[in-house]
């Protein structure tokens, strides 16, 4: 299955969404004995980083609010953190300077690096105002270096077709 | 017998051996020798396999008088165990009965024994700001929010949310998670604050001078959300560096000690958990009206009967005239109505407690 290859933006978008949403769920099994699940990877992450490829986009931003609330909901963490933190992330992976998109590899690696920062940034916030006090570092760090790892094997999946992505 | 024939064998055996070395003669006699040998040897090895054939029974019977001797031993022991059971059942429904008396002598509202219901943790539900699992036990069986889960190890958590057929269990690592706990001998009060790391931390204690490193911690029972006395986890004592931000306590007359902070390592393994109690909250049963009318009577009555005849009323001053009548009559003065109070309210005033007395003093009226 070719992703770079299909046609249809919409088809594109909604089975990437999807594969996010199958994700999110597959953290319900019960694997803490291999990997707790606070440690995986933010799978919604990858979608913020390829959608924002392809330019600034209202569809986007809402699915990546909806895939934030259903893991704020499967994780039971405080409402609220992880849909401002992807929306948040999509639009600083966006904030790639100009003159940078001729070079597309270090315009990539500059806005994912961007979309983490942001990400991380207001989930601690957000937490914070949620719990009352710092929240624990830990198994976000863990988490956020898992994503930034695996980013450049499962950012493809989410990437625009070829001509339309912005660098 | 077996000694009998292990002679034989030897015997055989050296027979054999001289059969091959010591005969004189040529080669004809010594092939004779060994004929004659390997003859008596297995004339031997047979004499030795019908012995064990016929010693079998034998042996079974030896077996199976050692396992009745064994059986007859454990036996003796487990009847011993019973008396000894038996006798702690007795004790056991004495001071039960006793405590009913002593609960009711005191007014105390009873404290609901918690039965609750057995569920399975069937998934995850964690994230780098949360920790809980899903139990496969729902509204539909009576889950409520705030039942405490354990397993046969401890404490494991608590029902934060509950749905139709299943309910989230807050593990207790979870940040959100807050759970009056104590010391089993220091009674330090404390509450367990999750942190996300394996071993929770002890906020707000009462005397961390008090608490030594391993020692049981326990559910205090405190706001009612537990019930009390669930092991929970062990004492661990963390010391910090002088630099080291969070809560800190300093052992109290320990001048120059270093910044420690307390841990609980939880009793119960919780990534490995997965079949749970869900208990429900501790519930104090509520005085009903009649309980709280006899209260009234036993106290008005106790006001009575500890005043010695002819003294003046209560409402009267000291030196005044006694009002007529209240020598002879006696007549109890009307009870105030009592406003229904809270359970902990109830409990304060001992009205029965000091009827106690007045009964005796009655007696001698």
């Amino acid at each position: 299955m070719s992703f770079a290859g299909a046609s249809d933006d919409s088809t594109r978008f909604y089975f990437s969404a999807g594969l996010v949403v199958l994700y999110l769920f597959a953290q319900l099994s019960p694997l803490s004995h291999l990997l707790d699940p606070g440690y995986w990877p933010l799978g919604p992450l990858w979608a913020a980083y390829g959608w924002s490829r392809g330019g600034p986009s209202v569809r986007s931003a809402l699915a990546l609010f909806a895939l934030g609330l259903l893991q704020d909901t499967i994780s039971g963490g405080p409402l609220g953190l992880w849909p401002f933190a992807y929306v948040g992330a999509y639009a600083a992976a966006m904030a790639v300077p100009a003159g940078l998109s001729e070079n597309a590899a270090l315009a990539r690696a500059i806005a994912a690096a961007l979309g983490l920062v942001a990400c991380a940034t207001l989930a601690v916030v957000t937490a914070s105002f949620s719990l009352g006090t710092m929240p624990p570092l830990g198994p976000l760090m863990v988490s956020l270096s898992l994503t930034a790892l695996l980013t450049p094997f499962a950012g493809f999946l989410f990437s625009p077709p070829k001509g339309r992505d912005l660098y | 017998m077996l000694f009998v024939l292990a002679l034989l064998a030897v015997a055989g055996a050296l027979v054999a051996a001289r059969g091959g070395r010591l005969t004189p003669g040529g080669p004809g006699a010594s092939v004779a020798g060994n004929d004659v040998a390997q003859q008596f040897s297995n004339v031997v090895d047979d004499a030795v396999a019908l012995s064990a054939r016929a010693t079998q029974p034998v042996d079974k019977f030896a077996a199976t008088a050692r396992d009745s001797i064994k059986a007859a031993e454990a036996l003796k022991q487990m009847e011993t165990q019973n008396t000894q059971l038996r006798l702690e059942i007795l004790e056991l429904n004495a001071r039960v009965e006793r405590l009913a008396r002593y609960e009711a002598l005191l007014g105390l509202p009873p404290e609901l024994l918690a039965t609750g219901l057995t569920a399975r943790l069937i998934g995850e539900a964690s994230g780098p700001f949360s920790a809980a699992r899903i139990a496969n036990a729902g509204a539909e069986v009576g889950v409520k929010n705030g039942f405490a889960a354990i397993n046969e190890y401890g404490l494991v958590g608590w029902v934060s949310s509950v749905g139709k057929r299943s309910s989230r269990v807050l593990l207790l690592t979870d940040p959100n998670s807050r759970i009056p706990v104590m010391g089993e001998t220091s009674r330090v009060r404390a509450i367990m604050v999750g942190d996300r790391s394996e071993q929770p931390e002890m906020l707000y204690m009462s005397d961390a001078s008090r608490l030594r490193p391993g020692e049981r911690i326990m559910t205090s029972g405190d706001g009612g959300m537990f019930p009390r006395g669930i092991l929970v986890g062990y004492a661990v004592r963390e010391k910090l560096s002088p630099l080291s931000l969070g809560s800190e306590s300093k052992a109290p007359g320990t001048p120059g000690a270093s910044p420690v902070r307390w841990r609980v390592r939880p009793a119960a393994d919780l990534k490995a958990a997965d079949f749970v109690r869900l208990l429900p909250n501790t519930e104090i049963a509520p005085i009903d009206s009649d309980a709280q009318t006899a209260l009234q009577d036993a106290a008005a009555r106790n006001r009575v009967l500890s005043r010695p005849l002819g003294a003046p009323s209560l409402n009267t001053a000291p030196g005044a005239p006694p009002p007529a009548g209240a020598a002879t009559t006696a007549q109890p003065p009307k009870p105030k109505p009592k406003p229904v109070t809270s359970a902990a309210g109830t409990s304060a005033s001992t009205p029965v407690a000091s009827a106690a007395p007045a009964v005796s003093e009655g007696a001698v009226e």
